[in-house]
């Protein structure tokens, strides 16, 4: 898997440089670099699969990555499905579109996936993710029959799985030593996540690598699991506890108990464990339709754009980096600038663990140049 | 769905309430006891037409009665059961009242509301209407005793919407009143308060019985313009539903039947089912089990059977042929696996779940016990593929899907219980394709035109803001 670094090698890779300092390092000059792809797609008519297979074709092609391998795609549907922007449908603003989940999940399986999952972690529920799309007015069907042996998983919960998986992030983890997650993450060979471009109150923005936040199930890391010895059978609430740490998840401690109890200081880390520890193969970023000034709809003037672009990568880092640049921001800011204006730069943080360069002239952009994708979200 | 008309279901109730006593036109009002006669003066061209009297040790004099008469009031004494049942009778006799209203009317010689908690309504009795006195003053609950949110986090909310139901279903074709009774607050309540207790009660097809509270009663009294004013908006919203009277004729719309006695031991989880399944936004049909035979089950997508008994062989195989003709039946632990098939386990381990010819039988593994776990498992294992109805930015708000047996039109009575509180603006997915929709709110002379937005499954109605109740009129 060319440009794709498996977990191992990544763990051996930080391990080797030495626990703790390479955190402290501004960046990481030997970070990997891998091609970004940007497409222009103005609608979710049938133009996204060609997008996307040219950007895929672009990227090498799908079939190095996923042939005969069981590939697990993790979807944004962020917050409530019953919360909407004004009457935008969520797919629109906030979730993943179902035709971009569609047509990723067609053309990896026509590359030779031996299995397709889908999996989310929607809001306090361990409803089945189908049903869950299904009360956002999605015709499920679609996309389970978009290719072969196409699954869905809630991954909010224990779910299928007998136990949760456990994943260590380099040299003792940022916050935590480590993350339980439901077995999904860790029962496949392939893993996409499938986010959307927007802007993020706690985060600065939220892309592929923010995206797998969502994998941290509420059983053990939601409000209502706080402070418990054992997960919860059922989700219970959001995550405010990672956000504000006035509680630690069920049955874990967090490395720093002194350690600031400021979300822009905690989330940021805890996405970059996450990154460390479960690496991403494929990022795409969709951004046909979106919104701006925000994650979801409860964010004060948040607001319905039409930016028209999709961006993938076989790095995250880089794949972000390149997203931030699309969207007007500076992927190389710190703490106290745009888009990090009080948070800490996880696309930094991943940089410093060796996931990836966020360094725009290392990165080899193919398809549509930045300067003609560019869509400013802060001005529109 | 559930739309063919058949004998005795509520669809027939106009006809009915015509042959019936005049009680089914009456908009009653619990007379407050600091009222006299004067204030009767506040009823003129008010849309209330009869007084609900206390009827015990205390009784309103003659005078008063005769002042009431002459207004064209109709008068209703509400026995105290503390009282002595005869003397009552004898004298509510005496007054020629036009209506007694009492646990029990076995034996009464005029018109009788039953007026009883839901679980003690004589529904064999020939009572003339019935009013559970055990209504709920329609809100989101505050009280710090509560949960203020279920376990999916929307927000709880007391409505009788679904025990209206439920009266309507056991007692066809009478009318039913709701006396839900204002708290006592330090404030004021508000008007859309008192607006949302009409809607909670007249958009079910019922009407609640009248009740200012201590404040509103006495400002009035002291003839008080804002309390004018709100006594003006109260009937108002009383008048806007008499004059879409037609709509109360219209059936429950649903596509999950439950079948129960609704009663004894089993009250308790099919009524809180009947309350929770609304939250859902789960459309359901009241099915009492011993009509169940009669009633046509075929067009609905699931039953949930939440009785711990077994029903009869007929109902049993009734219902096993509604599975196996592709229908969901939700059935308790004690039902018969079916022979020669091997179960599979619901997502959350459960239920064994039977495929059975073209339908499946889920059986509970354990004993329910939770009725929102019921509630939430039911819809799940029927699926939400088959929801009628999605509502977005919907926070409090309940839905009552009505639709006449032809099915080429609906009405939508939308409650928003959060009193004009929104999340955003509300969006309605519809599954059926209806072509043209319009919406009606209080103090609209004609309705508004909607926009039938095409949606991938169905259609959905952009809603602009409308208070406390709004009624979507669709036409396919």
């Amino acid at each position: 898997m060319q440009n794709c670094i498996s977990r191992r090698k990544l763990l051996a890779a930080v391990g080797a440089a030495g626990a703790g300092l390479a955190l402290r390092r501004p960046a990481l000059a030997g970070a990997p670099a891998a091609p970004v792809s940007i497409f222009r797609c103005k609608t979710y008519g049938p133009e996204v699969v060609t997008a996307l297979d040219r950007m895929f074709d672009q990227l090498g092609g799908l079939g190095r990555i996923v042939k005969n391998k069981t590939v697990a795609i993790k979807v944004n549907l962020t917050g409530n499905v019953n919360f909407r922007l004004q009457h935008l449908p969520c797919e629109l603003t906030h979730y993943t579109h179902p035709r971009i989940i569609g047509a990723v999940t067609h053309l990896i399986g026509r590359a030779g996936a031996a299995r397709i999952r889908i999996l989310e972690s929607p809001f306090n529920t361990a409803e089945p993710l189908e049903q869950y799309m299904m009360q956002a007015n999605w015709d499920v069907r679609a996309i389970a029959n978009a290719a072969p042996r196409v699954e869905f998983e809630n991954t909010n919960w224990l779910g299928s799985g007998s136990k949760y998986s456990q994943f260590r992030p380099p040299n003792g983890g940022y916050m935590f030593k480590s993350y339980n997650l439901n077995h999904s993450y860790e029962d496949c060979d392939v893993f996409v996540s499938l986010a959307k471009m927007k802007e993020h109150a706690t985060c600065g923005v939220t892309l592929s690598m923010k995206n797998c936040f969502g994998m941290t199930p509420a059983t053990i890391y939601g409000d209502g699991a706080g402070g418990k010895d054992e997960p919860l059978q059922y989700p219970s609430g959001g995550r405010g506890i990672i956000h504000e740490g006035n509680k630690q998840p069920a049955g874990q401690r967090e490395n720093d108990p002194k350690s600031p109890r400021d979300a822009g200081y905690r989330v940021s880390r805890v996405v970059a464990d996450l990154v460390a520890s479960r690496p991403i193969h494929l990022a795409i970023v969709e951004a046909v339709q979106t919104m701006a000034g925000g994650e979801g709809p409860w964010i004060p003037r948040s607001r319905f754009v039409s930016p028209g672009v999709i961006v993938a990568g076989t790095n995250p880092v880089c794949t972000d980096a390149v997203c931030t640049a699309v969207m007007g921001l500076d992927p190389s800011a710190d703490r106290g600038a745009a888009p990090f204006e009080t948070c800490d730069s996880h696309l930094a943080l991943a940089e410093q663990y060796g996931v990836g360069t966020r360094d725009l002239k290392r990165i080899e952009v193919v398809g549509t140049p930045i300067k003609e994708a560019v869509f400013p979200f802060r001005k529109a | 769905m559930w739309n063919r008309p058949e004998r005795g279901s509520v669809y027939q109730l106009p006809d009915m309430l015509h042959s019936m006593t005049d009680c089914s036109n009456w908009v009653p009002m619990r007379w407050p006891d600091t009222w006299r006669t004067a204030q009767l003066d506040l009823l003129k061209g008010s849309a209330i037409n009869c007084l609900v009297l206390p009827w015990g040790k205390e009784k309103p004099p003659s005078q008063f009665l005769d002042a009431a008469r002459s207004a064209g009031l109709a008068l209703v004494g509400l026995f105290d059961p503390a009282a002595d049942r005869n003397a009552s009778l004898e004298s509510a006799y005496g007054q020629k009242l036009d209506a007694v209203a009492l646990e029990n009317p076995d034996g009464v010689k005029l018109p009788a509301i039953a007026w009883a908690e839901k679980t003690k309504l004589p529904f064999a009795s020939n009572a003339a209407a019935f009013a559970f006195s055990d209504a709920v003053w329609p809100a989101v609950p505050t009280r710090p005793d509560e949960a203020e949110a279920g376990p999916t986090g929307v927000p709880w909310v007391d409505s009788n919407g679904w025990l209206i139901q439920l009266v309507r279903t056991l007692a066809p074709g009478k009318p039913v009143w709701s006396p839900a009774v204002p708290p006592k607050t330090e404030s004021f309540i508000r008007t859309v308060q008192y607006q949302l207790a009409v809607a909670d009660a007249f958009s079910y097809g019922a009407r609640w019985v009248v009740t200012p509270d201590e404040k509103l009663r006495d400002a009035l009294a002291a003839g008080k313009q804002a309390a004018r004013d709100m006594w003006g908006a109260l009937n108002s919203s009383i008048r806007f539903f008499r004059s879409h009277a037609s709509w109360e004729a219209l059936p429950p719309y649903g596509n999950i039947g439950v079948l129960s006695d609704f009663s004894g031991p089993n009250a308790y989880v099919s009524l809180e089912l009947l309350n929770l399944l609304p939250r859902r936004t789960a459309f359901c049909v009241i099915v009492e089990k011993k009509h169940a035979a009669a009633r046509p089950l075929s067009s609905l997508n699931g039953i949930i059977y939440p009785d711990d008994q077994l029903p009869a062989e007929p109902l049993l195989r009734q219902l096993g042929a509604f599975a196996v003709n592709g229908g969901v039946l939700v059935a308790p632990t004690k039902w018969p696996a079916p022979n020669g098939v091997a179960p599979v386990l619901d997502p959350f381990k459960r239920w064994n779940v039977y495929q059975v010819g073209k339908g499946r039988v889920a059986i509970a593994k354990e004993e329910v016990q939770d009725p929102y776990l019921l509630a939430s498992d039911a819809q799940l294992l029927i699926s939400r593929e088959h929801d009628l109805v999605h509502l977005f930015n919907s926070s409090a708000i309940n839905v009552y899907y009505t639709a006449p047996a032809d099915g080429k039109t609906a009405v939508l009575h939308v409650n928003n219980y959060g009193l004009g509180h929104w999340l955003g603006p509300l969006s309605v997915g519809l599954t059926k394709p209806y072509r043209s929709a319009s919406m009606w709110k209080y103090g609209l002379d004609k309705s508004l035109p909607l926009e039938v937005i095409q949606a991938d499954r169905g259609i959905e109605l952009h809603l602009p803001p409308f208070g406390v109740y709004a009624a979507i009129e669709l036409e396919a």
